[in-house]
């Protein structure tokens, strides 16, 4: 399963001349110690909602699509972030639907973007919530060439996945990040303890960021744009 | 009769367009959702009333499930001017007129065009607009995603899209408010309709811009009768930096 943890995942909400980027999760959420903000940090439930066990979210995991090094340009990818994430001082709607209309953007956008339902997952997933994930696993697949169920990627992957859904009730930002922390330790602890890997710095390129954008912006060029360099053979 | 207004409030991705023509009215009728954290905005629809907020819901009820593919775009076959005088037939649009249009369907020149643009629901392929039985007209949105997807067949992301169109509408048929159908819809991608909801998730994807992505009922007819019938749907030879990335993208799934 692909998904990045809460802090990674934005959704988009479209609304009358307005794209929203519905922001779930703070900044700092991945690292169990770090709590952070979040354009919808509103505080009003940070105590509000528990852990809960749940199997909402399926644990199946997938495979990264192999990289497609030139699917984009860094320029188009930090222009999508740009105009299309409501968390950027430039977004624009209609700059956006811009973009996501031109046809000299399509293979770029084909590259970012998989759903849920796919077999294999690109830099970002669209959920069953139609919440956009970073697939920070999938990616650290890519960097540590095990693209198996036992890999690292897999096993932070199931970790965010069980906490997503451990969390899936707190609507603020810091009551999901609160929660989130909390799950590592609890409903969500043999997960956590068997995805101790992800901290190895190895996987910095697909983990070390702060925001949703970055995310986008970096891990959609490793995976779409510049490559991770020497291209990891499937497994 | 449907009147079919549109809560703006509400817009963002437009998904599915109708366009009415009863007792010689036709109005424009714009089904339109969003991806909004987890919950799709309904369409608009019906009489404003606001009075049935509570008195119509989700209903299981049965839908037509027919898929019928999408004619390839065929580039050439209108020019902007024919594409502008067909929409002078649209009494939804600024530009209507009856008498320009009248003479617009009357002249020989203008077949080729209009036998592109225009497709009846029993078609065996249908284009850019799709004329129902009733009178009803259709922006054949399903269709522009199934041709950019690359499939075209029952079980792509087009005909994904359809069935959950047909399905809400189907299960919202007894709404007749604009805020009642939208409470409606949004309420069936949960209940009656989930199943087929969650197939359509693949057109969410921003891939499919090209036939969702606009602001008005002009922009979405100009854009995907010109997809359909005048520009057609060319990816440029430098889109991105490499020129096979299309090709790796397309098959590396």
């Amino acid at each position: 399963m692909f998904l990045a943890c809460p802090c990674r995942g934005f959704a988009v909400r479209a609304a009358f001349r307005s794209l929203l980027t519905c922001m779930l999760a703070s900044l700092l959420a991945c690292s169990d110690a770090g709590s952070g903000s979040s354009p919808h940090d509103a505080g009003t439930d940070a105590l509000a909602c528990d852990p809960e066990s749940s199997n909402t979210w399926p644990l199946t995991w997938r495979a990264p699509r192999a990289p497609t090094p030139g699917a984009c340009t860094d320029l188009q990818i930090t222009d999508y972030a740009n105009r299309c994430l409501d968390s950027s001082p430039d977004s624009d709607v209609e700059a956006c639907y811009a973009i996501q209309r031109d046809p000299a953007n399509s293979i770029c956008l084909k590259c970012l973007f998989s759903t849920v339902q796919d077999e294999r997952y690109g830099p970002i997933v669209i959920g069953w919530d139609r919440r956009w994930y970073v697939n920070v696993g999938g990616c650290m697949a890519l960097i540590d060439g095990d693209r198996t169920e036992n890999g690292c990627g897999a096993k932070d992957t199931a970790l965010q996945a069980c906490r997503s859904a451990a969390c899936t009730n707190c609507t603020t930002s810091a009551a999901l990040s609160a929660c989130w922390r909390q799950a590592g330790s609890t409903v969500c602890k043999s997960y956590f303890d068997d995805a101790v890997c992800e901290t190895s710095p190895e996987y910095s390129s697909c983990t070390d960021y702060s925001t949703f954008d970055e995310y986008l912006t970096w891990v959609g060029a490793l995976f779409c744009s510049t490559g991770f360099g020497v291209a990891p053979e499937p497994t | 009769m449907i009147t079919c207004l549109f809560d703006r409030r509400h817009w963002t991705r437009i998904r599915s367009w109708q366009l009415v023509r009863v007792g010689g009215v036709a109005l424009a009728c714009l089904f339109a959702s969003t991806a909004s954290c987890g919950e799709e905005a309904g369409p608009a629809a019906s009489t404003d009333a606001s009075t049935d907020a509570a008195s119509c819901g989700p209903q299981v009820a049965p839908w037509d499930s027919t898929w019928t593919p999408p004619r390839p775009f065929g580039p050439g076959a209108c020019t902007s001017d024919q594409i502008a005088g067909e929409a002078k037939c649209n009494p939804s649009f600024a530009s209507f007129d009856p008498t320009a249009c009248t003479t617009f369907e009357r002249s020989p020149a203008n077949a080729t065009c209009r036998q592109c643009l225009l497709s009846t629901s029993g078609d065996p392929t249908l284009g850019a607009i799709v004329v129902h039985p009733d009178g009803r007209w259709f922006i054949n949105a399903a269709g522009c995603i199934a041709l950019i997807d690359g499939d075209s067949s029952r079980e792509g992301c087009g005909a994904r899209y359809e069935a959950n169109l047909a399905c809400r509408q189907a299960a919202c048929d007894n709404c007749f408010s604009v805020s009642a159908y939208n409470d409606c819809w949004r309420e069936a991608g949960n209940s009656a309709c989930k199943s087929v909801a969650d197939k359509a998730i693949c057109a969410q994807s921003p891939v499919f811009g090209p036939c969702l992505d606009y602001d008005t009922y002009e922009e979405l007819y100009d854009a995907l009768t010109a997809l359909f019938c005048s520009t057609g749907f060319t990816v440029p030879a430098d889109a991105g930096f490499a020129s096979d990335a299309w090709v790796e993208a397309t098959t590396s799934e």
